[in-house]
């Protein structure tokens, strides 16, 4: 009964005139974004995180988030139509989306793959109502020690359970930490790695870092490879877009399935997306009967990945707001967005913020509402977004890189560090050292400090103490399994995936 | 041990980032260290540090036979943009927000020939004419549109 008052509580906030406005530019632009290859769902929160400073924090969240998980929806319609995927998660939908629109059935894709959108988002968010006030109350009597465990699983299993090499993705989660570390040490005042440099003194701009490596060096990249496809706008008729009986008979079962992987994956500390999208397409293939089907326009191959994505993204939240760390970087750009804003997320949030946490919530629903109506009855506008030449769109998107990071702390100074981590970003990309980690260990490298101070001030310097917490030897063990490799499964499975979606590249 | 052609990048790059590393290791240890009970500032950036030379010892190692295709780098898209992002930041607080906007257009649009001139106007002027709606009277951001 409880959370139906709390849930009430939040669609009073999410339904204020102010809240339905925010969402909607939020997932609208989301979708932009999402349809446009080139342009991600980070760099685009990123983008927007300055601006969200002026606004409320709920409002600003609203808005973040919606960007979020409307960039899921988007993301499989260029996926479907140019076998080009607007997000990295959107790479698995190419593999049966394609094939399905040079059969001539685009519509239908289109229409199946929002419709698993929307089904894995409110199965997520159900997930998310009931589950976050049980972990939040349990993880009330986490001490510092337990949460540096939880945080070396979440940063371990981040870098590890990619797709690319363990050793790079643990490398760059160290490099992150250490970028953390510029800056005022705050249990000391001392400023460190600063060279002197005032602009230093608050530490490396997340703004600056996050466009740097996820921006201006995807334009950067873009312009190296020297080809953007676009797509004439051909006009996908709500027509054309009805499935039929036996499409819908083979989508219910591979939907539920996906929605229930995405959100076990999504839950799960250092877990993201592309891993939930890339399991249960895996998932699909081994239970099917006509396994030779995958690849050639499977319903199942592009009902269950959606599905599966947009449940990871709603999941994602639920240990990002009730416990304060995040699954994978775009989690982390909002986390660092709501410390800025002065929110800190824990399990206090719940009892502290109620109308702040219920109203997220209660946004969610609304936004997948809204993308709901933006994918199936407007699908033709974001079709012809796809006609938008890239010559265009580059300079644009430089300028609000440019405008975004200086608006942060006004500084020129910020500006130039964006054009260094871009370079930086550019060549990480090329050589296979993934950016996403280093992100991640950048805004928990504060809080992985904080914890293991204090975790030993109250032992005493005893670095038994680790061992000793049940809680937090439950996830050094868990860490341990993953370092150790043991879980072949998922990597095999990925494995398999990548390799498809790299041959089809 | 062999190294393959196409993998000088990959150590290079693991290199680079044990450089930085040891950076962080000898700075780090200049900061004062405390001990388990009570660390001081020096006593975490070591630790990652050290853990950063590890690792990336470890990489380059790993890489050195890697032969995978990569997208091939070109120096006139990246030297364009690079100086675009440049021109704009050198520009914007002493030209104001217009120039630096044009010029930002115009030298980036160097990185993707053909040379459209009335695209880059267009653009240009739209761009300038949005961020000062939604930069400067939106939000009151302190920067002019012709420089002061």
């Amino acid at each position: 009964m409880e959370t139906l008052a709390n849930l009430g509580l939040g669609f009073q906030a999410a339904l204020t005139w102010e809240s339905l406005l925010f969402c909607l530019l939020g997932v609208s632009l989301g979708t932009f974004v999402g349809v446009l290859p080139g342009i991600g769902a980070l760099a685009t929160i990123s983008m927007c995180l300055p601006l969200t400073f002026y606004l409320d924090p709920m409002h600003g969240m609203i808005m973040l988030a919606g960007i979020f998980y409307g960039a899921q929806y988007g993301s499989s319609t260029a996926s479907i139509l140019l076998n080009l995927p607007g997000s990295p998660t959107a790479a698995v939908t190419c593999l049966d989306g394609y094939p399905m629109a040079q059969q001539g059935r685009a519509g239908v894709a289109l229409f199946i793959t929002t419709i698993a959108s929307f089904l894995g988002g409110s199965f997520a968010i159900i997930l998310l109502v009931g589950f976050s006030p049980v972990l939040a109350d349990f993880a009330i009597s986490f001490s510092s020690a337990d949460y540096f465990s939880i945080m070396i699983l979440a940063l371990c299993a981040a870098s590890t359970l990619s797709t690319g090499s363990v050793i790079k993705g643990l490398l760059m989660v160290a490099v992150g930490l250490l970028l953390g570390l510029v800056g005022t040490d705050i249990s000391s005042g001392a400023a460190r790695f600063t060279s002197g440099n005032i602009d230093l003194s608050n530490g490396i701009s997340l703004v600056a870092l996050a466009m740097g490596l996820f921006g201006v060096s995807e334009i950067f990249a873009n312009l190296c490879r020297g080809e953007y496809a676009t797509v004439d706008a051909r006009a996908i008729t709500l027509r054309s877009m009805l499935p039929t009986r036996e499409d819908m008979r083979r989508f219910w079962p591979a939907a539920w399935r996906g929605s229930v992987v995405g959100s076990i994956v999504g839950m799960l500390p250092g877990t993201g997306p592309t891993i939930a999208t890339f399991m249960s397409y895996s998932v699909e293939k081994r239970i099917s009967r006509t396994p030779e089907i995958f690849g050639r326009g499977a319903i199942e191959g592009i009902s269950a990945p959606e599905a599966s994505n947009n449940a990871s993204v709603q999941a994602a939240f639920i240990p990002t707001l009730t416990l304060g760390i995040p699954g994978d970087a775009i989690m982390a750009v909002m986390l660092g967005g709501m410390l800025i804003h002065g929110i800190t997320p824990g399990p206090q949030l719940l009892t502290d913020e109620p109308t702040l946490f219920w109203g997220i919530v209660a946004s969610f629903w609304i936004g997948n509402i809204f993308l709901l109506v933006l994918n199936i009855p407007m699908i033709g506008v974001w079709v012809r977004l796809l006609s938008i030449p890239y010559h265009l769109l580059y300079p644009a998107m430089l300028f609000f890189i440019c405008i975004g990071v200086y608006s942060v702390s006004y500084s020129t100074f910020d500006v130039l560090l964006t054009l260094v981590f871009g370079l930086a970003g550019l060549f990480m990309n090329r050589f296979g050292f993934p950016a996403a980690p280093l992100l991640l260990g950048f805004v928990l490298g504060p809080l992985l400090e904080e914890h293991f101070r204090r975790a030993l001030v109250l032992s005493r310097g005893d670095l038994a103490v680790f061992l000793e917490r049940p809680i937090s030897l439950i996830f050094l063990a868990m860490t341990a399994l993953v370092l150790a490799g043991s879980i072949p499964l998922v990597r095999a499975a990925t494995g398999r995936v990548a390799g498809l979606v790299r041959k089809r590249g | 041990m062999a190294f393959s052609k196409s993998s000088w990048g990959s150590v290079g790059v693991s290199l680079a980032i044990a450089t930085l590393g040891l950076y962080a290791v000898v700075v780090g240890s200049g900061y004062r260290m405390g001990e388990l009970t009570r660390m001081g500032p020096g006593f975490f950036p070591v630790i990652i540090g050290t853990a950063v030379i590890v690792l990336a010892l470890a990489a380059a190692f790993e890489s050195r036979g890697e032969n995978e295709e990569r997208m091939a780098l070109r120096l006139a898209p990246i030297v364009w943009v690079g100086t675009a992002i440049l021109a704009w930041l050198l520009l914007v607080q002493s030209l104001g927000l217009v120039v630096a906007t044009f010029a930002l257009v115009g030298l980036s649009a160097l990185a993707k020939p053909p040379i459209r001139p009335v695209s880059i106007l267009v653009l240009g002027g739209a761009l300038s004419l949005s961020g000062y709606l939604v930069f400067i009277w939106g939000l009151g951001m302190p920067l002019t549109l012709w420089g002061r």
